[in-house]
């Protein structure tokens, strides 16, 4: 599911030193999972969505008790080796943003006072070309736009961006869909 | 030159039913002035918001184009001295019931794509007591754009679940009024083809 070579520590030792030294909180994979793991996982999880709407929250499709073990766990070691440190997950969301849909900050539950890290897995067909996802840190100046990008795996310190918000989507992304699966991760330590 | 021209005939209000339209609507209290100004007045105002800078603005709400806080075209300021002045404070704030000293306003042009999504005005300490939009697209410049608003349902002071209760149409020369409360949620639906053109802001 995850693209070979991406959790060798050849590969993970650079990333994890430039997470440990840099002033930004997200780190963003491309092309982390596999275009026919994306696929197959759009076909599992759409019988298992459903509506989300409250109106100054946002609105969105979405799955919070669906389990897939294999990813979880590949995720979870890539997470916990990236960032040096042992990481165990709480809690895990499949959603689903159509034209109209979008995610507000008082939709965010994702915060945590916990050290650990928001690891979101984007398994798109397409890109739209809206659909970031912006992280907020406490500063006037500290936002991190992340463009979607399907098969991208984007791990965020949700302690130095405790804000966070998904772009509405408007008529130009037509019936194109953004999927993503997100995981909040906390530190065993 | 100094425009000396009205605006607004305040005078002409029927204040009374207003008032009663005032309370009566739902989701919360707001009032429809339609045929506020002439076609000949909008296109003075649009010949204004064609002279007055514009900048894009786009953020967890919000995406349009809207003029700075302090209006430099004379032809939108002297209409926000019409809103602002005595006659037009006293009318809404007869309207409303709300004590009412000034009034603040900005310009928008919503461009396709362009939306502002659900929120309440309401900010401590900030004053706002009545919002206001002004309408001036074209006829047929615009589809979407809509002003929505919802009912909420609040517990222990959070809203909890809100539906959609009042989809109010940006005619040209309407004017919107509504109530400014923590639960008055509301949203510029998104612009799908064309531009929106307003004035808004807050009697406070």
């Amino acid at each position: 599911m995850i693209t070979p070579g991406l959790e060798s520590e050849a590969a993970l030792a650079p990333l994890r030193a430039w997470w440990q030294g840099a002033n930004v909180p997200v780190l963003i994979l491309p092309d982390g999972l596999l275009p026919e793991a994306a696929t197959r996982l759009r076909a599992e999880i759409a019988p298992r969505l459903s509506r989300y709407e409250v109106a100054d929250r946002g609105r969105w499709w979405w799955d919070r008790h669906s389990a897939h073990a294999e990813l979880f766990e590949r995720l979870g070691a890539l997470g916990s080796l990236l960032i040096g440190s042992s990481l165990r997950l709480v809690a895990a969301r499949w959603l689903r943003f159509g034209h109209g849909d979008y995610a507000l900050l008082k939709g965010d539950d994702g915060r945590t006072s916990e050290p650990g890290v928001e690891l979101t897995v984007d398994f798109s067909e397409a890109a739209t070309g809206e659909a970031d996802v912006v992280y907020l840190g406490a500063g006037p100046g500290d936002l991190w736009a992340v463009p979607q990008q399907p098969g991208g795996i984007v791990l965020c310190d949700r302690q130095r961006a405790p804000y966070r918000y998904e772009r509405y989507l408007t008529h130009r992304v037509g019936e194109a869909e953004v999927h993503r699966l997100r995981l909040t991760l906390l530190s065993d330590r | 030159m100094r425009r000396m021209a009205r605006w607004i005939d305040f005078a002409g209000w029927d204040v009374t039913a207003l008032a009663a339209a005032w309370r009566g609507a739902r989701p919360f209290p707001h009032v429809i002035v339609d045929q506020l100004l002439s076609d000949g007045q909008m296109d003075e105002l649009r010949v204004g918001m064609a002279a007055e800078p514009h900048w894009p603005d786009r953020g967890e709400l919000q995406d349009f184009m809207a003029s700075g806080p302090h209006l430099q075209c004379e032809i939108l300021r002297s209409l926000l001295c019409d809103l602002g002045g005595a006659e037009g404070l006293e009318c809404v704030a007869a309207l409303t019931g709300k004590g009412l000293r000034s009034v603040e306003m900005r310009s928008y042009v919503y461009l396709a794509g362009g939306r502002l999504l659900p929120h309440a005005d309401w900010r401590e300490g900030v004053g706002r007591q009545v919002a206001f939009a002004l309408y001036l697209s074209h006829p047929g410049a615009c589809r979407g754009g809509e002003l929505e608003l919802f009912e909420c349902t609040v517990e222990n002071g959070e809203i909890v679940a809100t539906a959609s209760a009042a989809i109010i149409e940006h005619l040209p020369g309407r004017l919107v009024l509504f109530d400014v409360s923590p639960t008055s949620l509301h949203q510029v639906r998104e612009v799908m083809e064309g531009y929106r053109l307003s004035v808004a802001g807050w009697f406070t």
